[in-house]
């Protein structure tokens, strides 16, 4: 058995009168790659920012390396922050910053390294995201949508987490830039060693890159397994989220 | 296509138009609405006390490059137009005194005048509007933008507090820049006034100055540059707290920079007043 990496107990949430989420729960193993899917104002985005420690849930438990996120003291979430890395929807870089400067904040803040080598580092795992050398002295502004991403993720990973949360990784992408950070997603989990944890729409990021796929229904955990076990789980959101899938396909061939 | 409509018009039916509200009930609004304000601002002070005393510990963690880049913004960018501003209104209010003296004779008090007017209530309250408009305005849409783009929640997730990070750096530099841009806008308008009793009222520069060497008391330039500070505490709380509870949509944060104006406009006129009958209580 592999060690437990997020592990979410009886999460329940209720934002504006609206229950959210109802005793939720769900884990993931040390290694995986794992997708959060589910309709619109299921959750999930709620649940990822529960996890990353930036909304606290009315009851449950969430603890991620074995350690409760939300009854840490400042200190012990200071030392947990530097083990995962988020990526957010739309890369949120800080617009008063160069890409490299960016990419080093993480390492300026959390580490006692000197500046230069901290920019080093930071141009080291821009490149480690697909991102050329020219790029790390733009603005974040100068940048098109995918590559934000790549540099969001470059951020992510400046401390080397083990961990890595993705918010809709391949929103706004057009799709061959989309698949091409699903695959670069997938290389770097595999080389890294990382645990992925992702929240998304994007059916094709399900079919190619993720081990497990988690549904999300209701305020519970509908269903969790791979997409062809999932698609034996009688559900009609779920059967249509992938007749979508389908019939795009019947549509290919037909053409 | 017109029986997809059909067909989900059916089911939905026209919701009941809203009730047009009554002026009871957009009073009632109106005082829940101010009472959200002062409860959210003394909820923000508090917070913030809390993040000073832990910068206080750890003197390693403040942001040097940020207040530096802040002082820049608020205080050299509103040179030019504070100066320019508090000049054309040393001159109409020179102008103005100066008619009406010259009916009698008192041509030289036009000077003591100015220099009271100018000094204590003048540039202080001119000044804060303008930077309350200017940079307020430019705080709120900023930290609001940076909420709706997660750059906020990115900063917490690496461990900093927005706080310690945006709000303090910004507080401390109106801090700074407000009283210094208050001493600009004083001089700026007593050259505009000088100019215009020179050329109305045959008032000639060496006789100005000499005038204000009699007439002007420290108390008069200390009590307008003392209330600069205060006006800064209120825009700088009140425009990062309306920036930091944007919501996450573009409208919000239009709604907050105005809001934001708003409220430090009405900030800075009833601290005026009050500042008015604390210093005539007080005999200053």
């Amino acid at each position: 058995m592999r060690e437990t990496i997020i592990d979410i107990r009886d999460v329940s949430t209720t934002l504006g009168g609206h229950h959210i989420h109802r005793g939720l729960n769900l884990s993931v193993a040390r290694g995986e790659v794992v997708a959060l899917i589910g309709g619109s104002g299921t959750g999930k985005s709620v649940l990822l920012r529960e996890i990353i420690g930036l909304l606290k849930p009315q009851a449950g438990r969430i603890e991620l390396f074995g350690q409760s996120v939300w009854d840490s003291t400042p200190e012990q979430m200071n030392a947990l922050r530097r083990r995962f890395g988020v990526l957010f929807q739309d890369g949120a870089l800080f617009s008063s910053l160069s890409v490299e400067d960016n990419v080093a904040t993480p390492l300026f803040e959390h580490t006692a390294l000197p500046h230069a080598t901290g920019r080093q580092l930071a141009r080291l795992k821009l490149a480690l995201a697909g991102l050329p050398p020219e790029v790390a002295g733009k603005r974040p502004s100068e940048l098109s949508g995918g590559m934000r991403k790549r540099v969001a993720l470059a951020r992510a990973l400046a401390l080397d987490p083990e961990l890595l949360f993705l918010d809709e990784p391949t929103s706004g992408l057009d799709p061959i830039s989309a698949r091409a950070f699903d695959t670069l997603i997938r290389l770097l989990a595999d080389s890294l060693g990382l645990t992925v944890f992702l929240v998304t729409h994007d059916l094709d990021t399900l079919f190619s890159i993720i081990d497990r796929v988690i549904v999300l229904s209701d305020g519970r955990v509908l269903g969790s397994g791979t997409v062809a076990e999932l698609k034996t789980i009688d559900d009609p959101w779920l059967k249509d989220y992938f007749a979508a899938r389908a019939r795009e396909e019947e549509l290919m061939h037909g053409n | 296509m017109l029986h997809l409509v059909a067909r989900h018009g059916a089911l939905a039916g026209a919701p009941p138009a809203p009730q047009p509200a009554g002026v009871l009930a957009l009073i009632g609004r109106g005082s829940l609405a101010i009472g959200g304000h002062v409860v959210g601002l003394l909820d923000f002070i508090g917070r913030l006390f809390f993040e000073l005393a832990a910068l206080l510990r750890k003197s390693e963690r403040w942001r040097w490059r940020e207040f530096g880049a802040q002082v820049n913004a608020i205080f050299v960018g509103a040179i030019p137009i504070v100066a320019g501003m508090l000049f054309l209104l040393g001159v109409v209010f020179a102008y103005l005194l100066g008619s009406q003296a010259q009916q009698y004779g008192a041509n030289i008090f036009v000077v003591d005048g100015l220099l009271l007017a100018i000094l204590r209530e003048i540039s202080p309250v001119i000044v804060a509007v303008l930077v309350a408009g200017r940079t307020g305005a430019a705080i709120t849409a900023q930290l609001g933008t940076m909420k709706v783009t997660e750059e906020i929640d990115a900063i917490s997730t690496l461990g900093l507090s927005p706080l310690a990070v945006l709000v303090i750096p910004r507080m401390l530099a109106l801090l700074l820049a407000l009283p210094l841009l208050v001493f600009i806008g004083d001089v700026a308008g007593i050259v505009g006034g000088m100019l215009v009793t020179r050329q109305q009222l045959d008032i000639s520069v060496y006789m100005f100055v000499d005038r204000v060497a009699d007439v002007l008391l420290l108390k008069t330039l200390l009590v307008g540059l003392g209330k600069a500070p205060v006006f800064a505490i209120f825009i700088a709380l009140i425009a990062c707290r309306m920036g930091l509870s944007v919501t996450r949509d573009a409208r919000s944060v239009g709604e907050h920079t105005t809001s934001t104006v708003v409220q430090s406009l009405v900030a800075i006129i009833i601290l005026n007043a009050i500042f008015a009958v604390m210093f005539v209580r007080l005999d200053i």
